[in-house]
This record gives structure tokens, C-alpha cells and sequence, in this order.
């Protein structure tokens, strides 16, 4: 039954090494700690803590490792926002279903969470058919979650709307908690910003952009199917130089568009297209994050 | 014009309808593509105005496309059909060989200028025979060997016409090479006759033939041939021969008049009138006389090059096309 949370920890053991691990741990500490810099007291060092923590002038003072403990290291809530549905059965970047990839960012955040001792939970879904899980801290649980996502990620599922989901959380979600936003290329910002906005004031939030394939990007053999639709595109389309460019001019602008939007909101983002790509661009937000504060 | 296979034309179109109808038809059935890479929000992607023109360029080929196919099929279609025309052409006029015979020697001279006008005139009613003309006076040239080249006959009695005229400046001579200073003799009949009827061509052949001999038939000396031994030379060969004498009186006129009746012809007088068309009722009557009765020939002339190149061009524009596209 935790075939799923195996495969993430699988994942994180080939792209982290134990350093690392620590490392990814402090900075999904201070996912938290970024909302309240003051710290309850020290407390002696412990392999497996962040070497950033370490007050140095303490340790000085005391002659022993002493490292600052922060009032953020209450245990909290991760909330994965997973809109799962069809769209998550189509093809990413890389060339795998785009639930794979979500499923493992989810994971490995879950993972981390669990580790910590922290409740996760998930929201999934579309219009009329959101549903949120209980909220616990195991890894069965985790595991259960994620076969969730791929049950609801098939070629014939409904399709998933994730600015609904938002809305759902920003009137339904009570409490503080650290939503993972799981989303992909079919984000109108024009359409989420002003929820994001709200929902930035009372929770913390990290986005993950799961990379759509590029319709125009398979070739001329290959032909490209919509998970929505029952036909194929016409595939001379893919030759078509044209169309090309001016297709990637609308996605280079929607997708500045995007980390303007979460860049205003504060909200940090990482995007994949790859399930090789997810740990380390996973790593990658938590340091920035760590270092912006 | 008319299509000889028209049923052909028609299952070509109609395969060809099929087969589109039937292509359109699969091509139209909803079946879901399982084989297709998947892929996410191509709204991206359709709502742009450039996929929108791209769509649009892309039909337009397809319906170029189409009218190209449509320029093959079409003309070969109407080729496989065997366009053509079809004539009814009576096969005895076009097996007969008629061969002018003109006695250009000096009592003839003031004459032949109207007989050569009067053998215009003959010849102008027929159509389909082949005719020759042969110059003599002591000794035969042949003016233009057997032809039914109607335009080249014309052209050549019209200058030897106009040879004749004292005040005429015509390339045509018509008693150049008629008259031998060493054979002391003139105006041969015998031989002229005799020559003629070895100018006919196709010996082994069963084809009706016919000699309009213009001739006094006054002949000073001897020849090889009397005219007699020419006649009989001729009835042996199955040539008839038809008389015009511009002097119809006279010993030499019944000499020549039981000459050709011996080949079963007759001899007119020159200034007869209405000579000419008694001339050719009496050989078209006195030769369908002589002939069996064949049933007429439908004959149908093949003409699909414009059909056939205007599908080759077809195919020379789709060609090109395609492999631009497809490139």
C-alpha cells in the first residue's frame, strides 16, 4: 500500500544526499518560520538540524551547539490543492502524464511534512465535486492521498478547475496552513490572482507548475489529442512555422504573466516538466524561499 | 466529338465518387484516437487568430488540392472513354485512282489550257480519289504522281493552266521534257495512253481506275504503242479510260472514241456544254456501275491528346505540390 510514498522517497534518495535531506528539511521548517521571525528559546544541537539555525554567539557563550528554535516549529497543517481530472492524464514536458509528476511533488512535500510530524491533507477536484481529506500525519495516509490523485487523473475523468478549488479554500478553509498548490499550463492569472491574494493573507502557499507538452513540440508523425476532445489536431499544424512562433509568443507572455502575478502575491513557485526534474526544483523553492526571508 | 467507351468515363467518375465518398465518410466518423499523444488546455493554442488563419490556409490547400485531383481525374476519365470523332466515308470513292493524261503537243496547244480548266473542274467534285496528272507529247512526265493531296492537285493544274497562257509568267512549264528531238514524232497518243496507264501504282491491288485523257489525237509518226495497243493495254489492266477531244469530229475522233469504249469509257467533246459534269456523272456513274455495293465504312478517329495532356499537367501541378507540402 505505500507503493506511492516509496517511489517518493525513492526519488529523494537519489537526488538528495543525506546533507541534503537536511537541508530540505530546514527549509520546509522555515516555510513556517517565515511568518514569525521570533524564536521561543535555544536548544542544543541535533544531528540532522540546519547548520543556518546555529546561534553562533550562544554557542559561544554556552561552549556547546546551540541552535534557535523558532515559535514556527509548532507542528501545522499542509493542505496539497490538487486539481486532479483529466487534464492531469494528459502528457507533460518530459514526456510522462502529468500526474506522475504531481503526484511526486505532492509526495515529496507530504513526505516532508509527515517526517515533521505535520498533518496533510488534500482538496481535489472540480465544480460541484471538490472534496477535501482528513487531515493526519502518517505515511499511509500520504500513501493514500496519492493514489487519490491517480485515481482522479485518468483520460476519462471529469475535468478539474482549479480556480473553483481556490475559491472553495478561500471561503471553506479555516485556520492557518501551508497550501501546496499543485497547477499547470492551462492557469488564466486574470482569473486566480484576486483568490491567491486572498488566500496569501491568511495561509502560506507554494506553487508548483507541472509543465504542459507543447501541442505544436511532438512532431509531424505523432498526432495530438486533447483530453477533452474526441478528434486529433491536423497534423500538418505541426509544420506550420507560423503558428509556431506566434504560439510561443502567447505562452512566453502567459507565463510571465503568471510569476508576475506570483512574484506580487509573494507566493513561491517552482515548475517541472520531469518527474527527475521535481526534488531538486523542490530543494531549489525552499532555499529561495529560505533566503528571502 | 463523342466518347466511343462513355460507360468507362462513367464508372471511372463514379469509382472515384465512391471512393472519395467513402474516405470522407471514415474520416468523419467520431473514433476516438487511442493511439494519439495526449495533451492538456490546447484552448492555448486553438483560440489563437494564427491557428485560426492556419486552419483556414490548411483548408484552402486541402480544396486546392481537390480541384487539382479533380483536373487529373477528370480529363482521364474522358480519355479512358476514347473521345473521338466518327466519320461515314464510302470506301469505293477512296480506293479510286484517277489519272489526268494531257497531250501537251503543238495542235493541242491553243486547247489545253481549257482542258487543263475542265480537269479543275472535274476534279473538283470528287473527294476521297487519288489523282495523278502525266504531260505528253512524244514522250510522258509525270506532272505529280497519285495523291489526295487536294491542295497540292489544285495548285499544280492552276499553274499548268496558267503555263499554257502566252503572256503567263508561271513557274510551271507543262512541255518541259514532253518533246525528244531524236524520236521524230509528236502528239504519240498510243504512248501517251500507254505511259499513263503504267503510272498507276499498287498493281497487285483491285482498286478502280480511271484515265481522263485530253487529246486531238493527232498523231504525226510512230510510236511504240498505237492507240489501239495502248487501249487494249488498258482493258487488260482493268483501267477505263474517258476521252476529251477539243476537235470531236474527224477520223482521229472515231479512232478515239473506239479506244476508250473499248475500255468500257467514252470520249466528249471539249466544247460540249455542261462537258465537265457529263464527265464526272458519267465516271462516278459508269464507276459505281463497275463497283459492288459496299456498305459504308464508320471510321473514328482517336483524339485524346488534349484529354491526356491536360491530365499530365494535372499531375504535373499536384506533384510538386505535394512534395512542398509534405515537406
Amino acid at each position: 500500500m505505500t507503493r506511492l510514498v516509496h517511489k517518493v522517497k525513492g526519488k529523494l534518495s537519489i537526488h538528495v544526499r543525506r546533507r541534503s535531506v537536511a537541508l530540505l528539511d530546514g527549509g520546509y521548517a522555515s516555510v513556517h518560520k517565515g511568518r514569525s521571525m521570533d524564536f521561543d528559546d535555544l536548544r542544543e544541537y541535533a544531528v540532522g538540524d540546519d547548520i543556518r539555525d546555529i546561534d553562533w554567539r550562544a554557542s559561544a557563550r554556552h561552549g556547546s551547539m546551540l541552535i534557535k528554535r523558532y515559535v514556527a516549529e509548532r507542528h501545522f497543517s499542509l493542505v496539497v490543492v490538487m486539481p486532479a481530472g483529466r487534464e492531469m492524464a494528459a502528457t507533460a514536458a518530459g514526456g510522462e502524464p502529468k500526474r506522475d509528476i504531481a503526484v511526486l511533488a505532492a509526495g515529496v512535500l507530504g513526505w516532508l511534512a509527515v517526517r515533521h510530524g505535520d498533518d496533510v491533507s488534500m482538496i481535489s477536484g472540480g465544480p460541484g465535486r471538490i472534496h477535501a481529506t482528513r487531515a493526519r500525519s502518517s505515511e499511509g495516509h500520504l500513501e493514500h492521498l496519492l493514489q487519490e490523485v491517480l485515481t482522479l487523473s485518468q483520460p476519462d475523468s471529469p475535468p478539474s478547475d482549479l480556480p473553483g478549488l481556490l475559491r472553495h479554500i478561500s471561503r471553506n478553509v479555516k485556520g492557518r496552513k501551508v497550501l501546496l498548490i499543485i497547477a499547470d499550463d492551462g492557469v488564466e492569472p486574470a482569473l486566480v490572482e484576486d483568490t491567491l491574494r486572498t488566500l496569501r493573507l491568511r495561509h502560506e502557499v507554494l506553487w508548483v507548475d507541472v509543465a504542459d507538452l507543447n501541442p505544436l513540440g511532438v512532431g509531424a508523425d505523432a498526432r495530438v489529442r486533447d483530453v477533452a476532445a474526441d478528434h486529433t489536431l491536423p497534423d500538418l499544424l505541426a509544420t506550420d512555422r507560423r503558428l509556431a512562433e506566434e504560439f510561443g509568443r502567447s505562452e512566453g507572455t502567459r507565463r510571465a504573466d503568471v510569476e508576475t502575478m506570483l512574484r506580487r502575491t509573494d507566493v513561491s513557485s517552482a515548475r517541472a516538466g520531469h518527474t527527475d526534474e521535481v526534488v531538486p526544483m523542490i530543494v531549489r523553492m525552499l532555499e529561495k524561499r529560505r533566503r528571502g526571508r | 466529338m463523342g466518347l466511343t467507351w462513355w460507360w468507362l468515363t462513367l464508372i471511372v467518375l463514379l469509382a472515384v465518387a465512391v471512393v472519395a465518398g467513402l474516405g470522407w465518410w471514415f474520416a468523419g466518423r467520431d473514433k476516438v484516437a487511442t493511439d494519439a499523444v495526449l495533451v492538456a488546455h490546447t484552448r492555448r493554442l486553438t483560440r489563437l487568430p494564427a491557428y485560426q488563419a492556419a486552419v483556414a490556409r490548411q483548408r484552402a490547400r486541402l480544396l486546392g488540392l481537390g480541384v487539382l485531383i479533380a483536373v487529373v481525374v477528370l480529363p482521364l476519365a474522358v480519355a479512358a472513354g476514347r473521345p473521338g470523332t466518327t466519320e461515314t466515308i464510302d470506301p469505293e470513292k477512296n480506293n479510286r485512282d484517277i489519272m489526268l493524261c494531257l497531250d501537251v503537243s503543238g495542235s493541242m496547244i491553243r486547247t489545253d489550257k481549257a482542258v487543263l480548266e475542265d480537269f479543275t473542274e472535274i476534279v473538283k467534285n470528287f473527294r476521297g480519289e487519288r489523282i495523278g496528272l502525266v504531260l505528253w507529247n512524244n514522250q510522258a512526265v509525270t506532272a505529280f504522281p497519285l495523291t489526295d493531296d487536294y491542295d497540292l492537285v489544285e495548285e499544280q493544274l492552276a499553274g499548268y493552266a496558267e503555263g499554257f497562257s502566252i503572256f503567263g509568267d508561271s513557274q510551271y512549264n507543262p512541255t518541259d521534257g514532253t518533246f525528244n528531238e531524236r524520236i521524230y514524232a509528236s502528239s504519240l497518243s498510243g504512248d501517251g495512253l500507254a505511259s499513263c496507264v503504267y503510272n498507276f501504282d499498287h498493281a497487285d491491288q483491285e482498286r478502280p481506275r480511271a484515265i481522263i485523257l485530253g487529246t486531238d489525237n493527232e498523231v504525226h509518226g510512230e510510236g511504240v504503242y498505237t492507240l489501239d495497243e495502248a487501249a487494249t493495254l488498258a482493258k487488260e489492266r482493268n483501267v477505263r479510260v474517258y476521252g476529251l477531244n477539243p476537235l470531236p469530229f474527224g477520223s482521229n475522233h472515231s479512232e478515239l472514241s473506239a479506244a476508250t469504249e473499248e475500255t468500257g469509257g467514252r470520249t466528249w467533246g471539249l466544247d460540249q456544254p455542261g462537258a465537265t459534269d457529263e464527265v464526272t456523272s458519267n465516271i462516278d456513274k459508269l464507276e459505281a456501275a463497275r463497283l459492288p455495293d459496299v456498305a459504308p465504312v464508320h471510321v473514328r478517329t482517336d483524339l485524346p491528346t488534349v484529354w491526356l495532356s491536360l491530365g499530365l499537367l494535372g499531375l504535373l501541378g499536384l506533384y510538386p505540390l505535394l512534395w512542398w507540402w509534405r515537406r
